[in-house]
Formats: structure tokens, C-alpha cells, sequence
């Protein structure tokens, strides 16, 4: 037949060719595939991380208002009612002679009710410190560690480098508070610490908190187990911030946290 | 050789047929009356001499229809499961009178087979579509649907123009023809070891 030598080669080399690319659409599509698959995984991955953080902050947003509150009302009523119970034992006394058998039960009571009124004023304060409301961050850390170092005698200092912290919301405030003093607590507790130092640091990309004790210190790669030092982690994560800790036994403890200046925002 | 490769998978679904899911075991079940008919085929040009193509016929109007069935269990999330049952049927009624009143039963049926080809290929197209929209499935590799379109894709994408052509292929030479037709046997080799490995992987679905 005519030319039937080549049509029939040309029929060869086509099926071949289109062979041949079928393969390599198949190539490519278990490419792409894989690709995509990847892609969905990761933006799974990230709405999983944001959520994780979205809850965190919403615990923690809800922990910080349960205390807010039970401070007030311990402060404005309970405080206030054991004033009121004060202020009418005063008048009592003001009534019973001196030396009778009274007097000495109205000392008692009086006694009772001052520790009363400082334990009340001390679990609310714990709870929710008035002067970090009121005058904020750096009053409120310097109220902290006067009291520390009254009761315990560790020489604490706390310096602030940089201007005044402004643009801080109440809520990173509130969470650096926390840290320092969840910090403060681990040194005294469990480190023995003599020396403490703070330092606060505000630049135009953020916050950053140095801490340095001279305590026992702890093997900081090791996992720790102690809730305190995850609470710390979980707020500096809450704020998109980070964290370190710095730590060998025998060597006390450095911590460096930063917080980005775009996080000074309320929950 | 091309005759023994069906084999294959009919083996391996021996082993597997606990574990198969409802469509693997379409699959077998389609697997098992083409290689019957296979085997009558052959049985009847070695020992009677008589021209058995129309076998070849049967076979295209059972593989069309179990494959529409088997992409109408897959696809039914996209496409309507009637329309693929409608198919399957179509084409048995198409292979029929195409054997009655375009192509005798004892012609090689190259129109029904070219025809056949682009719906198989069409089904496989969409089933790959259908996948990257969904990315349905973590590993590609152990899923039978991938397997098989790609299986299914590879024969009919390589064989469409030998079908078109094949009755002008089958005036040529013997040599020539047989070169030819080695593209098929190939393709043919390929396709039934991807229904051996479509049956290997395991049900998703199933513990």
C-alpha cells in the first residue's frame, strides 16, 4: 500500500507520544496533589495554633476578671463591713470602763479585726493589686518588691530603662505583673535568692522584661514540671511574645522575655 | 503473555478478597468473567479455528459497564449516580448495535472501542479534577481509585489511536501488525498490574 509504511509509524510514534504524556500528567498531577495537600495541612495547622491561642487568651482574660472582681468585692464589702464592725467596737469600747473585764475582750476583738481587715486588704491586693489599676506597671512592681523585701530581706532591684511605658494595656500590664511576681515567688521559694535583679526595658519594637537571680538555678533544658514557669510561657504566648530561660544548678536563673510592641492590645 | 497478566490481580484478590471494599470487589468481579471470556476466547481459535472476536465484543460491553458502576460508587459525590448507571447501560445497548448493523460481530468493533475510550478517559479526567478539589485522600499511593484511573488512563490514552485505526492496522503485514499491537500489550500489561496494585490498598474506610 502507498505510503502505508509511514502512517503505520506515524500511528506508532503518536500512541507513543500520547503514552508518554499521560505519564507525565500523571507525574504532575501526584505533584500538585501533594502541593496542595501540604498547603492544607499547614493553613489546618496554623487555624489550629490560632485557635490554641485564641482559647488562652479567652482563660486567661475570664481568670483576670474572676479576680478583679472577687478583689472588689473583698475590698468594698467585706472590708468594708469589717470597718463598719471596727469603727462600732471603738465606739463600744469608748462606753466599758477602762480596767472592767470587757476592755480586755474588746483588745481581743479589736486585734482580731485588724487582722482581719490587713488579711482581707492582703488576699484582694494578691488578687488584683489596686496601684497597678490606678497607677500602673512600675508603681505597682515597686509597691510588690517593697513588700517582699520588708518581710523576706532579699536585696531586690528593679530598674526601668527607656521613657515612661505608655500605650501598655491593662491586660499586658496585668500578665507582666504576674510573671514578676511569679518569678519573684519562685526565687524567694524555691532558688533562696540574695540578689534580684528587674529590668525593664521599652524600645520601638517592643517590651522587654530581664530578670537574674543568684539562686540554686535548675537544669533549664531539662522539661520542668512546675506549673509557675508554664504560666509564664502561656502569657508571653498569649501576647505573641518570647521567652527564655537561662539556667544551670548552682548558677541562679536569667530570664529574657519580649514582648512585641503591636501586642499592646486589649484581649 | 498478555492473556496470563489478568491474572494478576485475580490472585491477588484471592488473597485480599476479606479486606476488599464493595468496589474492589466490582473490580473482581469484572476481572473475573473478562478472563473467563478470555479463556473461551482463546479456546475457541487454538482448538476450533473459529474467529472469536465476537468475545472481544462482549468483553468491551462487561468492562464498560462494570467500569461506569465502579466510577458511579466513586464519583456519586459529584456526579449523579443515575447518569453513570444510565451509561453503563448505554453502552451495552451501543455494543450491540454496533455488532448488529455497523460492525459485524466477527469485525474488530474499533468504533465502539474509540468510543468507549473517551468515556473512560473522560471518567478518569473528572476523577482527577474531582481529587485535587477535594484532596480527599492523605496518601495517594494507597488510594485503589488512583490506581485505577491512572491505570485506566495510560491503556486507553496510549491505545485511543490504535483503536480508531485498528482495522486498517489489522490490513497491514503480519510483522507490522504485530509491532503495532505490542504498543497494546504493553499498555495491557501496565494497566492489569495497576489493578493488581488498585487491590492491594486498603479501604480507608474500613479498621
Amino acid at each position: 500500500m502507498p505510503g502505508s509504511t509511514s502512517e503505520v509509524t506515524t500511528l506508532f510514534f503518536t500512541s507513543t507520544v500520547i503514552t508518554l504524556l499521560l505519564v507525565v500528567c500523571l507525574v504532575l498531577f501526584v505533584v500538585v496533589y501533594q502541593r496542595k495537600l501540604l498547603a492544607q495541612q499547614s493553613r489546618l495547622k496554623a487555624a489550629e495554633h490560632r485557635y490554641q491561642i485564641d482559647l488562652l487568651k479567652s482563660s486567661i482574660a475570664t481568670q483576670e476578671e474572676e479576680r478583679s472582681r472577687i478583689a472588689k468585692d473583698l475590698h468594698d464589702d467585706i472590708g468594708v463591713t469589717l470597718l463598719a464592725v471596727k469603727l462600732h467596737l471603738q465606739q463600744f469600747a469608748r462606753k466599758v470602763p477602762h480596767d472592767s473585764l470587757y476592755q480586755e475582750f474588746v483588745d481581743e476583738a479589736r486585734k482580731l479585726l485588724d487582722d482581719s481587715i490587713h488579711n482581707v486588704r492582703s488576699v484582694a491586693a494578691n488578687l488584683m493589686p489596686s496601684s497597678l489599676e490606678k497607677w500602673g506597671l512600675i508603681p505597682a512592681l515597686k509597691d510588690l518588691i517593697q513588700t517582699i523585701s520588708q518581710t523576706s530581706g532579699p536585696d531586690i532591684q528593679l530598674q526601668f530603662q527607656g521613657e515612661e511605658l505608655s500605650g501598655l494595656s491593662k491586660e499586658t500590664a496585668v500578665a507582666l505583673y504576674r510573671m514578676v511576681k511569679e518569678l519573684l515567688t519562685n526565687s524567694l521559694k524555691h532558688a533562696g535568692a540574695q540578689i534580684i535583679r528587674i529590668v525593664l526595658k521599652q524600645s520601638s519594637d517592643g517590651l522587654l522584661l530581664q530578670y537574674s537571680d543568684d539562686g540554686k538555678g535548675f537544669d533549664s533544658q531539662r522539661k520542668y514540671k512546675g506549673a509557675g514557669l508554664r504560666n509564664i510561657r502561656s502569657r508571653v504566648l498569649m501576647m505573641n511574645g518570647e521567652v527564655r530561660f537561662d539556667s544551670t544548678p548552682g548558677e541562679g536563673l536569667d530570664v529574657w522575655i519580649h514582648i512585641p510592641v503591636s501586642n499592646h492590645i486589649p484581649l | 503473555m498478555g492473556v496470563f497478566v489478568v491474572l494478576l490481580p485475580l490472585v491477588v484478590a484471592v488473597f485480599r478478597y476479606r479486606n476488599l471494599s464493595g468496589s474492589q470487589r466490582w473490580l473482581v468481579l469484572m476481572l473475573a468473567i473478562v478472563a473467563t471470556n478470555q479463556l473461551l476466547a482463546k479456546g475457541l481459535i487454538y482448538f476450533f479455528h473459529i474467529n472469536n472476536l465476537p468475545f472481544f465484543h462482549l468483553y468491551i460491553a462487561v468492562e464498560s459497564f462494570f467500569l461506569l458502576w465502579l466510577f458511579r460508587y466513586e464519583l456519586s459525590w459529584r456526579l449523579k449516580e443515575r447518569w453513570l448507571k444510565a451509561g453503563g447501560l448505554i453502552m451495552v445497548g451501543l455494543v450491540l448495535i454496533n455488532g448488529l448493523w455497523v460492525q459485524p460481530f466477527t469485525e474488530f468493533p474499533s468504533n465502539i472501542r474509540a468510543l468507549e475510550s473517551v468515556v473512560i478517559i473522560g471518567l478518569c479526567l473528572l476523577y482527577f479534577y474531582f481529587t485535587l478539589e477535594k484532596l480527599s485522600a492523605v496518601k495517594l499511593e494507597q488510594s485503589f481509585m488512583f490506581w485505577l484511573s491512572s491505570g485506566l488512563v495510560l491503556y486507553f490514552g496510549g491505545n485511543l489511536m490504535l483503536f480508531i485505526f485498528s482495522n486498517y492496522v489489522g490490513e497491514q503485514e503480519r510483522e507490522v501488525f504485530i509491532q503495532i499491537w505490542t504498543i497494546h500489550s504493553v499498555l495491557n500489561i501496565i494497566l492489569y498490574t495497576m489493578y493488581a496494585i488498585a487491590l492491594l490498598c486498603r479501604d480507608p474506610h474500613q479498621k
